[in-house]
């Protein structure tokens, strides 16, 4: 992001520092859990840590050996699963604790199925979708690279897989291994976005291509190609908005029920490297970015180009999240820092 | 948190053990360091390095069509997480034997923009066992076992041959002059076993405009060297004196970019070009290729072009006479 320079000369909201925390390594993940009163934080130390909402509690899980990538509450809330590099998944409760889950490769991501208790997990180039206790409801070995996000689709019918080269609808209850549908990519695919109305899936890849493709055709769209990587998308609650963190690019996509671009995008920043943050508010049209400058910025894209309201944390922002059902944020950044911001 | 990027070398070579020997006695030699491997296989050593990341090699396209256009998707994740830790590797040693290519593994660094900042490629150190080249010369069987296993050298900064103290020295220095005639331009060096010193291997700083330069001035002259390997992989010298006509130039190097009879692995080169007070130096890796300004010339001083070129297949004849015609009239 562009620092001080872009601050706009009317704040139209403050963000206020609720609460922060200090992990050991730089902070790799964070989920709230689905009722908004616990906070998930893994680090690339191989830490995880639950901390109640208003930072007061805290809860230590059991070490990973290197870094976790990724966290993922279950629907009730009720498990929290925890992948990162040492080749180990676990379903975290904090009444049984973990549950270790086999598997083979770093753990890039996690996704429960939605009104579900299945957990899909991505290791290396394998994928296995299990229950809490670790019992195997489905596997998908010997993809054809690694699985870099995963993403259940069509309200939970489908596990969507981006790989090298392809991105995968698996069907896990009635077609077993087979792929219900492929769709062959340049290059890795290496993140994923249903849409929230579960109409449209958005894809990115390592080579720049943004693509979309419509849930009931499977028809797929190339909206536009970056100078690089696009690692992170994030939906406006409603589905009428994307927005795209490519290599030196953060935009916003308008798109029409089928995936296709309405005009331009919004461009509200231009990076010096890849966002570690960016979401949309869960009930607002409100996007939330944060990278490498430092700075926090909540932009409400189509009413204008400057941010809505700014903050500046002073080192690298590594991820955030929006607390849901409130205007609060979650992020984390590379010194271990955990803050968590209220939006004014 | 890093303050400059974090140097990585490749460790390559076709016999994994024999390039997993060297990454051990790195790490047992840097055993206070802050040191990560990334590779296939943890390292056997007793000093364990800091970090060690398993990991297979996935390629991936960067541009629809084009073959070279090509990243290891799995070290530009591997390496941006590795350089976010609080405390980053002080080191990344980065394991590409086999049948992994080095050249993809370098360009990845070269071409990939995310990485741009978070690491710098040092070099490039290709390790042989002595003794199985010899075993080759006396079975009358070509030097490399494999096409890759050329390139591996070729494309090389320092050239490790491995042996062990009763290795016979027969075998040693064959191995020794079938690395310097596939690669004049490398250091080569004997390595034992027992204490390594890790500043033979380390601290190249061979990508960037000083190691091109540096490199493009080393080597063989360019009546030595490996003229005869036309058909395998080699790093030939190509001189050419007068400035080149930049246009030429251009043609010169998209047709051997480009050309399907032979593989360009790497290119060294300080040029002078028609119109420029300054050299230009050149440095590629696979399909990637960098330029920056060099020094100035001095008053009346000769305008000459040399090149190292690396490849497999590459005809030197052809070369130096192609880069000639690329001299302004």
């Amino acid at each position: 992001m562009t620092g001080p320079e872009c601050r706009p000369a009317t704040i139209v909201h403050d963000l206020r520092l609720s609460w922060s925390a200090t992990r050991a390594d730089a902070v790799s993940a964070l989920a709230w859990s689905p009722d908004g009163t616990r906070l998930a934080v893994g680090s690339l130390g191989g830490d995880a840590a639950i901390f109640s909402a208003d930072g007061a509690g805290k809860q230590e899980t059991d070490p990973h050996h290197e870094g976790v990538l990724s966290l993922a509450w279950s629907g009730g809330g009720r498990w929290l699963a925890i992948g990162g590099q040492s080749s180990s998944a676990c379903v975290w409760s904090p009444g049984a604790g973990s549950t270790p889950i086999p598997v083979r490769g770093w753990v890039n991501d996690l996704a429960w199925a939605p009104r579900s208790d299945r957990l899909a997990v991505a290791a290396g180039n394998d994928v296995v979708v299990v229950r809490p206790d670790a019992s195997v409801v489905a596997d998908y070995p010997f993809l054809e690279g690694t699985v870099n996000a995963l993403a259940w689709s069509g309200g939970g019918r489908h596990l969507v897989v981006a790989t090298l080269g392809a991105v995968h609808w698996f069907d896990p209850v009635v077609a077993g291994r087979r792929a219900a549908r492929t769709a062959k990519v340049v290059g890795a695919a290496l993140s994923l976005a249903p849409s929230p109305d579960a109409t449209r899936l958005a894809g990115g890849q390592l080579n720049g291509n943004l693509g979309v493709w419509d849930e009931a055709t499977g028809r797929g769209t190339v909206v536009t190609s970056y100078d690089g990587g696009v690692e992170r998308l994030s939906w406006r609650y409603d589905g009428r908005q994307l927005a795209v963190a490519a290599y030196g690019e953060l935009d916003v996509w308008m798109l029409d029920a089928k995936g296709t671009a309405v005009g331009a995008p919004f461009c509200l920043a231009e990076t010096d490297a890849t966002l570690g943050g960016l979401a949309f508010h869960p009930s607002r049209p409100l996007l939330a970015g944060g990278g490498r400058d430092g700075w926090l910025q909540v932009w409400e894209p189509g009413t204008g180009d400057d941010p809505l309201a700014s903050l500046e944390v002073g080192e690298e922002i590594t991820t955030l999240a929006w607390l849901p059902g409130a205007d609060a944020l979650a992020l984390g950044t590379c010194s271990g820092a955990v803050h968590v911001v209220t939006l004014g | 948190m890093l303050d400059e990027p974090v140097p990585v070398t490749i460790v390559t070579g076709w016999d994994a053990r024999r390039t997993g020997e060297l990454i051990d006695q790195l790490v047992c030699s840097l055993e206070s360091r802050h040191i990560a491997v990334v590779g296939a296989r943890r390292p056997n050593s007793a000093a364990a390095p800091a970090f060690f990341v398993e990991s297979e090699a996935e390629i991936s396209e960067q541009s629809a069509g084009c073959p070279c256009c090509v990243v290891r998707s799995d070290l530009v994740r591997i390496v941006a997480n590795l350089t976010r830790r609080i405390r980053p590797p002080e080191w990344i040693l980065l394991e590409a034997a086999g049948w992994t290519d080095p050249v993809i593994a370098g360009q990845t660094f070269l071409m990939e923009p995310t990485l741009a900042g978070l690491a710098r490629l040092d070099g490039i150190v290709t390790v042989i066992d002595g003794s199985a080249v010899g075993a080759r010369l006396r079975a009358d069987e070509s030097v490399w076992p494999d096409p890759l296993a050329g390139d591996q050298v070729a494309v090389a900064d320092r050239v490790v041959v491995t042996g062990t103290p009763s290795t016979d020295v027969e075998d040693l220095a064959s191995a020794v002059r079938a690395a310097s005639a596939t690669n004049g331009s490398a250091e080569v060096i004997v390595n034992l076993g027992g204490e390594f010193d890790p500043a033979e291997v380390l601290c190249l700083e061979a990508f960037g405009p000083s190691g091109a330069a540096v490199s493009a001035a080393r080597g063989p002259g360019p009546t030595r060297g490996a003229d005869r390997a036309l058909s395998g992989s080699a790093a030939h010298v190509v001189e050419a004196a007068g400035v080149l006509d930049q246009g030429r130039l251009e043609a010169w190097l998209d047709a051997l970019h480009e050309s399907r009879d032979c593989r360009l692995l790497r290119l060294d080169g300080v040029l002078a070009i028609r119109g420029r007070d300054r050299q230009v130096i050149f440095q590629g890796i696979g399909s990637n290729l960098n330029r920056w300004r060099g020094r100035r010339f001095a008053p009346g001083e000769p305008r000459t072009n040399r090149l190292v070129v690396a490849g497999r297949n590459l005809d030197a004849s052809s070369l130096r006479a192609t880069l000639a015609e690329c001299v302004a009239s």
